[in-house]
């Protein structure tokens, strides 16, 4: 046997320069499927996960009409049921993602039903079902339930570097949101917390001072080093120590926005010990009846002093242009969010002082679903939306490529031209109908390019293998003297088609090292920048190899069948014909 | 005593009983027309003919590359016609060697790995295969030579490679079909002289198809074939 596998081999390297194209195809299927893995593996794991971070999970769920697909705008009429405007204090991801389903945007229509202001979930019941239901479904490891309460009111102290001396200044709070802290942001985390959902704690280099760009394109290098995620600022992180104190922390990029501004340094909005801020909020009603959704008295306001412990930033996107030929500017892109994390017991204290009676339905957003393996975010939406009809689920990295595309959610400071609303008009039952329509072009649903990339892999393997079997039979049929040598020295038929067997497999397996290893390279980029440690970029390497090892390997072996098979033919006479 | 009067008192080590190999080319054309032939071990015999005599398709029967269409060959006592191809790959490779006009070496080994290459196959260990290689390389003056791949050596030292490879599995048989066509007169001189020292050193069974008369003087017999048929059996210089 290691006689033949060295014949094999020897054949290989010696026929190496007529196998090239063979070498050639396998090395760049081998490339594609690393590619695709590596970067997939990379891509999913840190596909969005600044926002998933922020929202506490991999999968929003809502209600089923509140996720408008492109089906549901082009059959978008007045008076449809289900489509309404959002109020602008409802606090949802919705408003990240879709802000012009959630202001005063184009869903204009008579919706038949009041807008949402306390909870996507009509009752309690409806949510808990719904609960029931999404929990059962295979891989969800979580659940966090994006819970938020509007701030009617309220000041919190920002201290700003004007040249040499510190100016203090009262920002307003209203527009904020106060939200139940997810899990995944505590300082104490559980250890089943994946990494990337973590604060990113190891940023090199935070900068206490911040310029902000407001269109003279300023080069922020220390954002070089910057990671995208959730990036504790200022002040202490939450933990579930806190208890159900009434502490907070608060989007520091929000605060800045509030400031009246021109190219200012800006430090904390709070010194290290916190500052105390008297929030001003609306008081919880119950409904008519216990199974009626509770409702906010705008009307009837409570006040309550809130310690703002620390700040946090939420990174996006790194924003990179060329002004001139050689200079190229980076900006740093933060989400803007306008909200306050509280620790769930603090926030559920803060519910209760507002009048929501025990048992009773706190806000409900959206429910955030942590997955087991974030991979596997596009099955588990389709489990869901199977599991449970007229779900809408999606996952927010699809949500956050849909809205990247359209320059949200972050602020971006040189937004491309927002177009006009347009309305068509259309008669209906002998009544004209003004239908809205949407400024931006109409776009698919994102796809998933790591599975896509997987498919392409898979064809491209059959089409290397396919030129390697024909480039190796054609290789067979040009050295039918050598095969009949083997077989006239004693060679078994299986045994000089094992050796062509191995041939192939030492080319496909040059192919393979050669593509794998310019894979990896394009990689690891991606993998490196994923915040993963060593071990982690080992095993995800190692992973990488163990698919696309046997692929190729495999790949090679059943299309070496066909130069195999031609061996069978060659007769050994045909080295006495070869002589005469 | 020569080796003639030795193989006189043993069982023969090949036998051809009337052999025929037909090829279907419109009509019947018989390569070897009911050959029957016994060779005794030892013998060095020389089968001549002119070109397109049947005398290569002949050895190849008897060294069984080739399968007659009628007729059987008997080799040190096993009938070839009754074994599978598998059988007869192990018959190939133990019971005979076979020597080729154009060496027919594989260019990807070295010289030691050529001759190495059917011990090998037989299951031997490496490091013995390689050591009776090279003992088997140096005793054909080509111990130097022996780490060359063939492209990089002359066609006397390639056929003399090609020698030791057909002797590394010690055959019952060495068979050569026209050794020394494609080899100037003092390497011809040499190969001649290397097989003359095997079959009567060694008592090496030698059977040579040749073009050569020449080499007539070195056999115990010669063979001259015409149409297939075997129309003169003779005694060479060497009987």
């Amino acid at each position: 046997m290691r006689t033949l596998v060295y014949l094999g081999q020897v054949n290989a390297m010696r026929n190496l320069g007529r196998s090239l194209m063979s070498v050639l195809v396998m090395a760049i299927a081998a490339f594609m499927m690393t590619s695709s893995l590596s970067v997939g593996e990379g891509y999913t794991t840190q596909r969005a996960a600044e926002y998933r971070a922020f929202l506490g999970g991999d999968v929003l769920v809502y209600p089923g009409w509140t996720w408008p697909t492109q089906t549901d705008l082009a059959d978008l009429k007045t008076g449809a049921p289900g489509l309404s405007v959002l109020s602008p204090t409802f606090g949802s991801p919705l408003r990240y993602f879709h802000p012009n389903y959630y202001t005063s945007g184009y869903l204009t229509g008579d919706a038949g039903q009041p807008s949402p202001d306390y909870s996507f979930f009509p009752s309690r019941q409806e949510r808990d079902e719904v609960l029931a239901a999404i929990s059962g479904v295979p891989g969800v490891a979580g659940i966090y339930a994006f819970s938020s309460v509007p701030v009617v009111d309220g000041r919190i102290a920002a201290t700003f570097s004007n040249g040499l001396t510190m100016i203090s200044e009262n920002l307003p709070l209203s527009g904020f949101s106060v939200r139940a802290c997810p899990p995944n942001l505590l300082a104490d985390a559980g250890a089943d917390t994946p990494p990337e959902l973590r604060p990113a704690l190891g940023t090199p280099n935070p900068p206490r001072t911040v310029t902000v760009d407001r269109g003279l394109g300023q080069t922020l290098l220390e954002f070089m080093t910057w990671e995208t995620g959730v990036v504790p600022s200022g002040g202490r992180q939450l933990s579930s120590a806190d208890g159900d104190a009434l502490v907070a922390v608060v989007n520091r990029r929000a605060v800045i926005a509030r400031c009246d501004l021109a190219a200012k340094d800006i430090s904390y909005p709070l010194d290290q010990q916190g500052q105390s801020v008297r929030l001003v909020l609306p008081t919880i009603v119950q409904g008519s009846s216990p199974d009626q959704a509770p409702y906010f008295d705008y009307g009837k306001t409570i006040a309550v002093e809130v310690r703002i412990v620390g700040t946090y930033d939420v990174l996006s996107r790194l924003y990179s242009r060329k002004p001139g030929p050689s200079v190229t500017i980076y900006e740093q892109l933060f989400l803007e969010a306008p909200e306050l994390l509280m620790p769930q017991a603090g926030f559920d204290r803060l519910l209760a002082l507002m009048g929501l009676p025990a048992g009773g339905q706190p806000p409900t957003g959206a429910l955030t679903l942590r997955l087991e393996n974030q991979a596997k975010a596009v099955e588990v939406v389709a489990a869901l939306r199977a599991a449970v009809p007229g779900l809408s689920a999606v996952s927010v990295a699809d949500e956050a490529a849909y809205a990247n595309l359209r320059g949200q959610p972050e602020r971006v400071y040189e937004l491309a031209p927002a177009g006009s609303i347009g309305v068509t008009r259309r008669r209906t039952g002998g009544r004209l109908w003004a239908i809205p329509s949407s400024p931006f072009p109409p776009l698919g649903q994102p796809t998933v390019p790591a599975d896509t990339g997987n498919l392409f892999a898979v064809l491209l393997f059959a089409f290397a293998g396919l030129v390697a079997a024909g480039n190796a039979t054609l290789l067979v049929l040009s050295r039918r003297t050598e095969f009949a040598i083997l077989k006239a020295i004693g060679l078994r038929g299986f045994e000089v088609g094992f050796t062509v067997m191995v041939e192939v497999v030492t080319l496909a397996t040059a192919g393979l090292l050669v593509g794998f290893t310019a894979g990896e390279i394009m990689a690891l980029p991606i993998i490196l920048t994923n915040s993963l440690d060593l071990p982690a970029v080992v095993r995800a390497i190692g992973q990488d190899l163990g698919v696309v090892a046997p692929v190729t390997l495999g790949c090679a072996i059943v299309f070496s069948l066909a130069p195999m098979a031609k061996t069978l033919s060659i007769t050994v006479a045909e080295v006495m014909r070869a002589n005469e | 005593m020569s080796h003639l009067d030795l193989a006189v008192r043993r069982d023969p080590i090949l036998r051809a009983e009337r052999l025929n190999k037909v090829y279907w080319l419109g009509t019947a054309v018989y390569a070897v027309d009911n050959v029957t032939l016994d060779i005794e071990d030892g013998q060095y015999v020389l089968i001549k003919g002119a070109s397109g005599s049947g005398k290569s398709t002949l050895l190849s029967l008897m060294a069984g590359i080739d399968r007659p269409t009628s007729g059987d060959v008997i080799l040190d006592g096993q009938r070839l016609n009754v074994l599978s191809e598998n059988a007869l790959c192990a018959v190939r490779r133990q019971k005979v060697g076979m020597i080729y006009q154009f060496f027919n070496l594989l260019p990807g080994l070295t010289a030691l790995e050529n001759v190495a290459l059917p011990i090998r196959l037989s299951g031997t260990p490496d490091w013995f295969a390689l050591r009776h290689a090279a003992n088997l390389l140096e005793r054909l003056g080509l111990a130097e030579r022996s780490r060359h791949r063939p492209p990089q050596m002359s066609g006397g030292e390639q056929q003399r490679v090609a020698i030791a490879r057909a002797l590394a599995n010690e055959p019952k048989v060495l068979m050569a079909d026209e050794p020394t066509a494609n080899l100037d007169r003092r390497t011809t001189r040499e190969i001649r002289k290397i097989l003359v020292e095997l079959n009567r050193d060694l008592g090496q069974t030698v059977v040579v198809v040749t073009h050569d008369t020449g080499m007539a003087e070195d056999a115990h017999r010669v063979l001259t074939i015409a149409d297939g048929r075997i129309i003169r059996d003779e005694a060479g210089g060497a009987a």
